[in-house]
């Protein structure tokens, strides 16, 4: 009897999983993640408000290219998204970033969402909010969009958000209640 | 009965368990690629990328957040929509194992088997092409791959409860979609 493809590639992974490191690598798993989602409309539902203090002295964000190709971004302060825009641009990632007052939300939806699961997980990092992206990933029609807002208005105590990409053109953020945002409701 | 029916706490720790894994959802990847590709190649080589992409993404499965199967369909999914969008781009050089150089007659004879079975469901998700993206995402890995709705949500990234208000509108909207058959509008919903 021949060996079928499944066993074919079974062996292929096998050489390929001997290969990977199995050790838990804890810079790639995040202790808490904060919110991991797909769509924006999802996102708004499960934005999640954490406590981080945050340090004075710290710049308000950081974007550093990975040598996988990937880039990091971490934020630390919601001030001056506009630059964060233009700074990921630079690493080939069109974005738009909008920091929104605690109870408020941009009006859903702002555009095409593309269902990526797990592409770009959220997570907070000891002092700060991080996620990755692969410019790669990003269609040349597609943006990456990201919304914080902040508990009380003050970017220092606790924040929550979303990430997600929309194809397409994104629609300005309109600040509408956070329960009236257009987002369902279960 | 489905009682006690226990993923084990980490499928992904570590070689053993991925092959156990990789043996676990073999079947239901190679039929799930072959609903969505016509070419036995391709269902080889995306099925493969399929687990290389979830070898390599492991760390993110976290086992007690949802099931390894609505984690792998989503990774499933991805692979896929890469793909199509690399065509779409004219086939930009991307390296890739490729999978098609594993394949014998024999295994030829029956992924074009699993194909042609799949025409159905092909059919089927041709009629769901009109539907706005998010509805048709569930309707397709409900209906079509006969996940749960839990597990769907998983997969797309969204929550249950915004996965019923959706499966509930995209249901009302096939209704009235000539040729769309009872069954396919109401089956897991």
């Amino acid at each position: 009897m021949t060996v079928s493809f499944r066993d074919k590639l079974l062996e292929e992974l096998r050489a390929e999983a001997a290969t990977v490191p199995w050790e838990p690598r804890p810079a790639r798993r995040p202790a808490r993640p904060l919110v991991a989602v797909a769509g924006l409309a999802a996102a708004v539902v499960v934005a999640v408000a954490v406590v981080v203090p945050l340090m004075s002295d710290t710049p308000a964000f950081a974007v550093v290219k990975n040598s996988d190709g990937t880039v990091t971004v971490r934020i630390n302060e919601f001030v001056r998204p506009k630059e964060l825009e233009q700074r990921l641009g630079e690493e080939g990632v069109r974005a738009v970033i909008d920091y929104v007052p605690h109870g408020q939300t941009c009006r859903e939806p702002r555009g095409e969402i593309v269902p990526q699961p797990d592409r770009m997980p959220l997570r907070r990092a000891e002092d700060s909010i991080d996620f990755s992206v692969d410019p790669e990933d990003f269609g040349p029609d597609e943006t990456l969009v990201v919304q914080m807002h902040s508990a009380n208005g003050d970017p220092v105590k606790s924040h929550g958000g979303s990430v997600g990409v929309i194809r397409g053109p994104v629609a300005p953020c309109e600040l509408v209640p956070a329960e009236f945002s257009g987002v369902e409701r279960e | 009965m489905r009682l006690n029916e226990v993923e084990p706490a980490d499928p992904l720790a570590g070689t053993q368990a991925f092959e156990t894994f990789y043996l676990r959802h073999f079947d239901a990847m190679t039929r799930f690629v072959a609903r969505r590709v016509t070419d036995p190649h391709a269902v080889a080589d995306l099925t493969a990328e399929t687990f290389l992409a979830a070898l390599h993404s492991r760390d993110t499965y976290r086992p007690g957040r949802g099931s390894e199967t609505g984690w792998l369909y989503g990774v499933a999914r991805n692979v896929l929509s890469l793909q199509r969008r690399r065509s779409e781009r004219e086939a930009r050089a991307v390296e890739r194992v490729v999978a098609r150089r594993l394949l014998d007659g024999d295994d030829i004879a029956d992924l074009t088997d699993r194909i042609d079975a799949e025409e159905p469901a092909r059919r089927a998700l041709s009629a769901m092409a009109d539907l706005p993206e998010g509805e048709r995402a569930l309707l397709e890995l409900v209906v079509i791959d006969q996940l749960t709705v839990a597990e769907a949500a998983q997969a797309l990234g969204i929550r249950v409860g915004t996965a019923r208000v959706r499966l509930h509108r995209a249901r009302r909207t096939l209704r009235k979609v000539p040729g769309v058959t009872a069954a396919l509008v109401t089956e897991g919903l």
